[in-house]
């Protein structure tokens, strides 16, 4: 026996170096296209090749020698570098020999100052947004990268160790193209591919011997949530009235070109920004109940999850809504139809900024009254000029399905002269760091420039409904503590005790597995993504919105369960209770909340409505692959020269032998050489 | 392509010396397989004392030379199974195989079984590293020697090559009275002892391969030259035969 090996272990250890904290980019489709990148099922490898700055790119695409000497290239560009016009000047220059592309980014401090994917104009790509005519570029440093379909895989290492170890070996080994260099290998197979026509279709077919399919691709879908005060129901036989119902939009949804399984997923400015004001505003909404409950109009908060990726969820809500589902649930409550909608609130890509600008559509609806309260309540907004084209948002698919003719629309959003105030729109690095908050040293009940910066938006704001809805004006104040609450559990740790006052203890304890990781932000298929996002908006969206009469009574958990069999419209949980939400003098240990929520799919019509054609346009149909392992990995490329060697002398070796073994056969008289029977 | 050059070094003669040795008979086959399964039980039993050993798991010097000698026990078991099938095919009708050509040629026996313990032995010691030099990369990224390849593929060769005549100065000597029956035997061992403990020098990160592979290459020869004196050559002898 010989031994040749260093340790008694896989040489495949000592082979590879792999980078398994890399971001990668998948495949997603939609009814005409497929987008993203994805590699051959083995992976993609080629020599590695680092180009830092445009000085390197150039000398490295004007270098044809190199690049002839090589099968193919797999290029790790500085994230500085990626744009549109250097990866199509790459695209071209390499060809078939471009195998992959890796980004990084050297360290934190060193992130470009635009970092965004989406389009110029975002969701205005395909034809599902509202028609004004004028194409406005809300993203103008938007590369659209994200929508185009690459032939090859591409991650991006952002982690600052892994961009040090990886140059620490290329450094050590590309030296000439006489000694080894490195290589990289991308594993990024997904299952998905052509249109989601195709997927789908596919996603039932059986390849084995037995009868069991494997799934391609998910629907992209959630949870769409709302809720109300839970005093205001129409219940039969009471008929809703025309324009009794006020609806407040936010999102819980974005996407990024870049993902990971564990780690940050942006979407501070867009959507966090808006839904913590949104939670805020449903906090002061429910804390004046009493005023608003005299009233016969209806403040119902919506969350859409989807609306990112051509407003599938709202397209699903219209939809509902306009086959009398909207309210879910039990039948008794009388359906909300566009007639009854009066008006829609919209927080809409919101950052830190000391303007905001209010738009209003169409200007023959909307309420002058309205826009004029809200300004002098809050000098910090601006009104945009009258029926001025919609930025991205929501609100338009509601114009779009009632024809711009049923409700105004009024859509908060951060932006200066028609562009949007976020740099970062739709990428990961759109992080807190971008709303001035220091997020490692943030604690639960940090006040930071930000959290007053909400609290300066949402009182007046809230002042303005009261003012506007219920007539009289009146003071009204957040705690900061509770702000500062949400914009931890949004912005840190969602396992925060916040979720767990207002939680029951069976729904509390799910959010443990996600112990210091903030509000993930993507999208969401179903049924694979366990769309936390929604379930956490919904807890507290709920509780935030309660019958505070309920917080004045010392309720035992089986007086409260008592309560709920008699009730089929709103729902009875016993939780701990979120204290400083609590209005009255008395604590007790644990408190009955009545609330009203219901969450929906947020799915395409497309994929529930029967017997459609999913290559039709009439609604949204985006799907995302599935994929099984995702990994990059560093190696040594052996020389040509090695590898012919190699082969030569096992040619050599074997032809040489074999024709040793001929001649001793047939000329001489060894015995063991000859043929026979034995 | 590394893959496929290191495969034929490896097998390139041993797959040569079957085509014209042991293809066409069957006898020699059913030996040398026969022979291989020996050698992986030699194998379980050498795992099974590394798995027992707990605290010296991590030190191949402790485990490589117990391996040589239970290799050495079951090639001598090998024996002792050979001589009872050829005694027990003697007494069976010896004479009717002997007219169809089936002959009991104990130099051929004795070749095949060594060759079957070479090439399982070296087909264990390079298999794993052929099934890792698939991927897209090769060894160095760490440090290590970029001949790490090659040097395996060189040792696996020499092990087979070795372990063949091995077996015909083992078998061979048993055969013969006197001395002859404890120096054969005792020579194996001692090369084969010798030449796994030289292995061990490729421990280190970058070792110098020559040492180990020359020093295989030279007891090769001398075990050839050893087996020629056994089968009762001299330099007339030889001469005669090649004409």
């Amino acid at each position: 026996m010989s031994v040749s090996c260093v340790q008694p272990k896989r040489i495949a250890d000592q082979m590879y170096v792999s980078f398994d904290r890399a971001r990668s980019c998948v495949r997603r489709l939609n009814g005409t296209h497929e987008i993203g990148c994805q590699s051959s099922t083995s992976g993609n490898s080629g020599r590695m090749y680092m180009i830092d700055n445009d000085q390197e790119f150039n000398s490295f695409i004007t270098d044809t020698k190199l690049i002839d000497s090589y099968r193919s290239f797999i290029i790790a560009l500085n994230v500085n570098l990626f744009t549109t016009s250097y990866v199509d000047k790459l695209m071209t220059s390499l060809g078939s020999k471009l195998n992959g592309l890796l980004l990084y980014l050297k360290s934190s401090s060193s992130r470009p100052d635009y970092f965004s994917q989406d389009d110029q104009s975002p969701n205005h790509r395909y034809s599902y947004y509202l028609n004004q005519t004028q194409v406005v570029n809300w993203n103008p440093q938007g590369n659209g990268l994200f929508f185009r379909s690459f032939p090859f895989p591409m991650m991006f290492i952002d982690e600052q160790e892994d961009y040090e170890r990886l140059v620490k070996f290329y450094r050590q080994f590309n030296i000439s193209q006489s000694t080894p260099t490195c290589g990289l290998e991308l594993s990024t197979f997904q299952n998905a591919a052509h249109t989601s026509k195709t997927c789908i279709r596919r996603n039932g077919i059986s390849h084995s011997l037995l009868d069991s399919s494997e799934t391609m691709c998910d629907p992209v879908g959630g949870l769409n949530v709302y809720s109300k005060l839970p005093q205001s129901l129409t219940i039969a036989p009471k008929i809703r009235q025309p324009k009794s119902v006020i609806l407040i939009l936010a999102a819980t949804d974005s996407f990024q070109m870049f993902l990971k399984e564990k780690g940050p997923t942006g979407g501070a400015q867009q959507p966090a920004t808006a839904l913590i004001i949104f939670l805020s505003l449903a906090h002061l909404i429910g804390q004046e109940q009493n005023e608003f409950n005299q009233q016969d109009k209806e403040i119902i908060f919506v969350t859409l999850d989807g609306d990112a990726l051509d407003y599938s969820a709202s397209f699903k809500f219209l939809f509902d809504m306009k086959n009398g589902d909207f309210p879910t649930g039990n039948r008794n409550e009388d359906p909300i139809r566009s007639e009854h909608i009066h008006s829609i609130i919209e927080f809409q890509s919101l950052s830190l900024t000391d303007k905001l600008s209010l738009y209003a559509y169409p200007s023959a609806l909307a309420n002058q009254t309205f826009i004029d309260t809200l300004k002098q309540n809050n000098p910090m907004i601006v009104s945009a000029m009258p029926d001025s084209p919609l930025p991205p948002a929501s609100s338009q698919i509601f114009l779009r399905e009632t024809s711009s003719s049923s409700f105004p629309v009024y859509i908060l959003t951060s932006n200066h002269e028609n562009e949007l105030s976020n740099h970062y729109y739709h990428s990961f690095f759109d992080d807190p760091s971008t709303l001035a908050i220091n997020i490692s040293s943030l604690e639960y009940n940090s006040t930071t420039e930000f959290s007053q910066w909400v609290k300066l938006i949402v009182e007046p704001f809230a002042q303005t409904l009261i003012e506007y809805f219920v007539g009289s004006t009146k003071n009204v104040t957040i705690k900061q503590e509770i702000i500062n609450n949400l914009v931890y559990c949004v912005l840190k740790n969602i396992n925060c005790p916040l979720i767990h006052n207002v939680t029951n203890q069976t729904t509390g304890n799910a959010f443990d597995s996600f112990n210091e990781t903030s509000l993930p932000f993507s999208i969401n298929t179903y049924p694979t993504s366990p769309a936390v996002t929604s379930r956490f908006v919904q807890s507290i969206l709920s509780y935030l919105l309660r019958d505070r009469m309920l917080d004045t009574m010392n309720l035992t958990e089986k007086a409260c369960e008592q309560l709920s069999k008699n009730d089929s419209f709103r729902s009875y949980t016993y939780v701990g209770g979120y204290t400083p939400s609590i209005m009255s003098d008395a604590f007790f240990s644990g408190y009955c909340v009545r609330s009203y929520s219901r969450s929906v799919s947020s799915m395409s019509p497309a994929f529930t409505i029967d017997n459609y054609d999913l290559s039709q346009t009439t609604y949204p149909v985006w799907t995302e692959s599935r994929w099984s392992t995702i990994s990059l990995r560093l190696f040594i490329i052996p020389t040509r020269k090695h590898e012919i060697v190699t082969l030569v002398i096992g040619i050599l070796l074997l032809s040489t032998s074999f024709v040793v073994c001929l001649i001793l056969r047939y000329y001489t008289k060894i015995s063991l050489l000859q043929p026979s029977s034995s | 392509m590394e893959c496929a050059g290191c495969t034929l070094i490896a097998f390139g003669v041993p797959f040569s010396m079957f085509v014209f040795t042991i293809a066409h008979h069957p006898f020699r086959i059913i030996i040398a397989m026969t022979s291989a399964f020996f050698w992986l039980i030699s194998l379980l039993l050498s795992s099974l004392l590394w798995f027992a050993v707990v605290p010296l798991r991590n030190q191949l010097a402790f485990a490589v030379p117990f391996t040589v000698l239970f290799q050495e026990i079951f090639r001598y078991l090998f024996y002792r199974l050979i001589k009872k099938a050829e005694f027990a095919l003697q007494k069976a009708q010896m004479q009717e195989l002997t007219a169809k050509g089936m002959v009991f040629d104990r130099f051929a026996v004795a070749y095949a079984s060594g060759y079957g313990f070479g090439l399982i032995s070296g087909t264990f010691a390079i298999v794993n590293v052929l099934s890792d030099m698939t991927g897209p990369g090769t060894i160095g990224i760490f440090g290590h020697s970029p001949d790490f390849f090659i040097a395996t593929a060189f040792l696996a060769l020499c092990i087979i090559l070795l372990n063949t005549f091995w077996g015909v100065i083992f078998y061979t000597s048993l055969d013969k009275d006197g001395i002859h029956r404890f120096i054969g035997p005792a020579i194996v061992v001692f090369t084969h002892m010798l030449f796994s403990c030289m292995t061990l020098l490729n421990r280190k990160s970058t070792p110098t391969y020559s040492i180990s592979i020359v020093i295989g290459y030279v007891l090769l020869v001398g075990m050839v030259i050893y087996t020629l004196i056994l089968r009762g050559f001299n330099i007339n002898n030889i001469r005669q035969r090649l004409n």
